[in-house]
């Protein structure tokens, strides 16, 4: 696999070449920095650039000329990256060579109709397009209440600290939704195509000078360079643990135990906050699993996930009802356990294991692969192989002090009750 | 070591079979010589899931019905064992993964991992071999399952899976969620598992898949030797009970009240399988996915009406194979239900297909079949998916998809019978 980076003025364009697939995915990445107003403007930008552009007027025809060109496979994600909001935009197609010659170019044509010549005209958004979107977005945030999994979470982040990015709802806004309109949504749309931080890779059996021609020639983009800002969120401030309880018409108690990470080192948050994690809650073996779900049988599901970028842990539970208050007490003395550094050998050994096969994983797809080519350019992360020793060399008691830097910040549980905790 | 090897055509794949002297089928499928990925995929299998639920137990002589969600239970209880080292801390120890999964015609256990492929295969065969029931497992698996089934039961599209299935069928278990219901779950006993487990789990009931980074002839050395360590027992014959479901649906029409935003809509349409033109099971298959994929997918002039005119926000369409029936089932939810029943029969009783566009989705289907040679583990699951559907191994799809044709597909649809339905809705409570 070779890797290769360009500066091409506007943006940087990465090549991995590689004969590991029968494929070629290029994926472009957006990037701004992380403001509320805009999440929900966002995602209806992606949704609404899917449906068509002036050349594919619907979505019947687009995906008519996707399946022509052998299932090219186009997609939109948004994410926020700590303080940044994430746009990428995708396409995998089979290489020329299992199809016919000039399919990869075409597709190509395709996304690049798909990004800059969106269905407008006067300064607006097709209407009909528009009205489409509307209603489905609006239905699926309508509909966020009915999985608790997910609302309890959102709900937790909010009691956490509402006023801080990352308590912001990926899903976006039913009121900033209502504030949107076909004219101020191009306006936006322009300042993105404009202003964002752009990154495009491509990873294939690709020869690098040709695709660099091709790249330049499809893809003009002249984005504004912008000074990067810092993706790291300042950690919360500490406080008494904050204590918030929500009743909802349910079978199940959904937790949410948020933990804050209190001037960490970036070592420390490369390296032992991920074993620390992966002993804390990271899989089956983990701690949270074993005590709260095999011996206690108190949850269906019980993780924990760190977001480095956020200087947070997430802790996330599905409870028997009424139980809540059992669990949490178990939690915190496996908290207060690994802070006095009740640390296994073997949980380390298992925890370490554990980081070198999510490595190794890396190679078995195309976007992860590119995904770890993308973080190492947004945060200056190391690479591969760098993370693996380093990460093999991790000691115990260097976990133990990233214990001791752990709080509890906030405990929200969202009660399932037999009655609607609204009326 | 010789072992069956067989090309799958036209997408530059090998891969290889050996049925083991105790009955065993180990499916291969390594990757390339020159790949570099290292990651390997285990499917240990049994064709038992929560189908059958009445049957002779091995042994004895009875037709004896079980509780509904014993396949899942039993799935559970596997990972119990005699020593402290439980599977998960086992799989965990070398960084690697192991799940199981039950649905209603077999059970699976998965292993995914990229180093100590030997030992990994070796303890799969040998934990899933080595049952551990005790009344006190038992009863505490019992407080994880209910809530798992309280989980789903706050979900309303579950609600409404769940409502329909009950709906459509008198007889089939397909009325019954895998996970059975929480009264069930309460009646499994220690002894009931012994007799679910001795009868389907043994080899020639059972198979394995394996692919991505091993050796074929180190695969068949490592089942061999780890299963001589057991007492196999291969002799007597399954004797399961079979249902004729009847044709008609039980309850034609229903409407639940619940604290839902978006009313969930459930519709299912019973066939007889005898009344369509085509009898090979997996051409069969492979025509009714097409039907859906151009009636219903995202190049259907049905999917882009419903959504500019705001009918639906989301909507699914597939067909459910129970034996001797086929049922269409659509679930959706519904911003504007009368019109979207009307414009949804309507288009059932006028179904027509374009010999280009099916053409166009033939090219995709053929695409997708190349690139899956890539994914080891899209490969694993599809032939798990044969050998559980057709008990054998598809070699050919490249040739059966560039064989599919216009007449075919007409006569297929001129022989559906959309007459004979239950529908479930999921409706806001008033407030």
């Amino acid at each position: 696999m070779d890797y290769v980076k360009k500066d091409l003025g506007a943006y940087n364009l990465h090549i991995i070449k590689t004969n590991l697939y029968k494929t070629i995915t290029v994926k472009i990445f957006f990037r701004e920095e992380a403001l509320k107003e805009n999440i929900t403007k966002r995602n209806f930008l992606s949704r609404i650039m899917m449906l068509g552009s002036n050349d594919y007027k619907s979505k019947v025809e687009l995906t008519k000329a996707e399946q022509d060109l052998y299932a090219v496979n186009i997609s939109g994600t948004n994410r926020r990256i700590g303080n940044y909001l994430d746009t990428g935009l995708s396409l995998k197609v089979l290489h020329d060579k299992y199809t016919e010659p000039g399919n990869f170019e075409k597709s190509l044509d395709l996304l690049d109709s798909l990004i800059f010549n969106p269905k407008v005209s006067n300064n607006a958004f097709d209407e009909a397009d528009f009205n489409t979107v509307y209603e489905e977005y609006k239905a699926d945030l309508n509909s966020l209440v009915e999985n608790k999994m997910t609302y309890a979470l959102i709900k937790g982040l909010e009691a956490t600290d509402y006023k801080s990015v990352i308590s912001y709802r990926g899903i976006g806004y039913l009121e900033d939704l209502e504030k949107i309109t076909k004219e101020n949504l191009y306006d936006y749309y322009k300042n993105v195509i404009s202003h964002n931080f752009v990154d495009i890779f491509v990873l294939g059996d690709v020869d690098i000078e040709s695709i660099t021609n091709i790249i330049r020639d499809k893809f003009k983009i002249n984005t504004f360079k912008k000074k990067p800002i810092n993706a790291l969120v300042e950690p919360l401030k500490t406080s008494r643990i904050k204590t918030v309880k929500e009743k909802i018409k349910a079978e199940q108690d959904n937790l949410i135990i948020t933990l804050s990470l209190n001037n960490l080192t970036e070592y420390e948050r490369n390296y032992p906050l991920s074993l620390y994690n992966a002993i804390l809650g990271g899989g089956t073996e983990s701690l949270l699993f074993s005590e709260v779900r095999e011996k206690n049988s108190l949850a269906y599901y019980i993780s924990s996930t760190p977001n480095k970028l956020d200087n947070l842990i997430i802790i996330r539970g599905g409870i028997t009802k009424d139980k809540s208050m059992e669990a949490v007490s178990i939690i915190k003395k496996i908290l207060k356990d690994l802070e006095n550094g009740k640390i296994d050998d073997d949980k380390l050994t298992k925890a370490k294991e554990y980081y070198t096969s999510a490595i190794d994983d890396i190679i078995e797809s195309p976007f992860q692969i590119i995904e770890s080519y993308y973080m190492i350019e947004l945060l200056g992360v190391d690479d591969i192989e760098t993370k693996r020793k380093k990460m093999l060399k991790v000691t115990k008691e260097e976990v133990i002090a990233l214990a001791k830097k752990i709080k509890i910040n906030t405990i929200y549980i969202l009660e399932g009750s037999d009655d609607n905790g609204e009326n | 070591m010789i072992m069956e090897k067989i090309e799958l055509k036209k997408v530059d794949k090998t891969i290889y079979r050996e049925v083991l002297d105790n009955g065993l089928e180990i499916i291969i499928i390594p990757n390339e010589s020159f790949s570099k990925k290292k990651n390997y995929y285990f499917s240990y299998g049994t064709y038992y899931g929560a189908l059958t639920n009445e049957f002779i137990p091995v042994g004895k002589s009875k037709m004896t019905k079980f509780p509904s969600g014993i396949a899942h239970f039993l799935e559970h209880k596997m990972f119990e064992s005699k020593s402290d080292l439980k599977p998960f801390d086992f799989y965990a120890k070398t960084g690697s993964y192991v799940n199981a999964f039950t649905s209603y015609k077999n059970t699976c256990y998965v292993v995914t991992g990229n180093k100590k492929m030997k030992e990994n295969l070796e303890y799969l065969l040998t934990f899933v071999n080595s049952p551990y029931f005790t009344d006190e497992n038992v009863a505490k698996e019992q407080g994880i399952i209910t809530e798992e089934a309280a989980m789903n039961d706050d979900n309303p599209d579950y609600l409404a899976f769940k409502t329909i299935s009950r709906n459509l069928y008198k007889l089939s278990p397909y009325n019954t969620p895998i996970l059975g219901t929480v009264s069930s779950i309460k009646q499994i006993t220690k002894s009931d598992l012994y007799n679910c487990y001795n009868t389907f789990y043994r080899p020639n009931n059972m198979f394995l898949v394996v692919g991505g980074a091993i050796d074929p002839d180190e695969v068949v050395k490592i089942a061999t030797d780890t299963l001589s360590r057991f007492k196999l027992d291969n002799t007597s014959e399954i004797k399961v009970k079979h249902y004729k479901e009847p044709v008609k649906v039980v309850k034609e029409y229903e409407e639940i009240k619940s604290n839902v935003k978006v009313e969930k809509l459930a519709i299912g349409y019973k066939m007889e399988r005898n009344k369509l033109p085509i009898k090979n099971k997996v051409v069969l298959d492979l025509y009714l996915n097409m039907l859906i994929s151009l009636c219903f997918g995202a190049s259907s002039n049905f999917r882009e009406m419903v959504r500019k005119r705001h009918l639906v926000s989301r909507s699914g369409y597939y067909f459910q194979d129970v034996d001797n029936i086929i049922t269409f089932m659509v679930e959706a939810d519904v911003l504007n239900d009368p019109v979207y029943l009307k414009e949804l029969e309507n288009y059932l009783s006028n179904l027509k297909i374009d010999a280009k566009d099916l053409e166009r989705i033939k090219k995709v289907w053929i695409s997708s079949e190349v690139i899956k040679t890539d994914y080891a583990d899209s490969l694993v699951d599809t032939v798990v998916d044969d050998l559980v559907n057709y008990h054998k191994v598809i070699t050919n799809y490249v040739e059966l998809i560039k064989n599919m044709n216009i007449d075919t597909m007409n006569k297929l649809i001129n022989s559906l019978d959309f007459t004979n339905k239950a529908i479930v809705k999921v409706i806001p409570k008033e407030d």
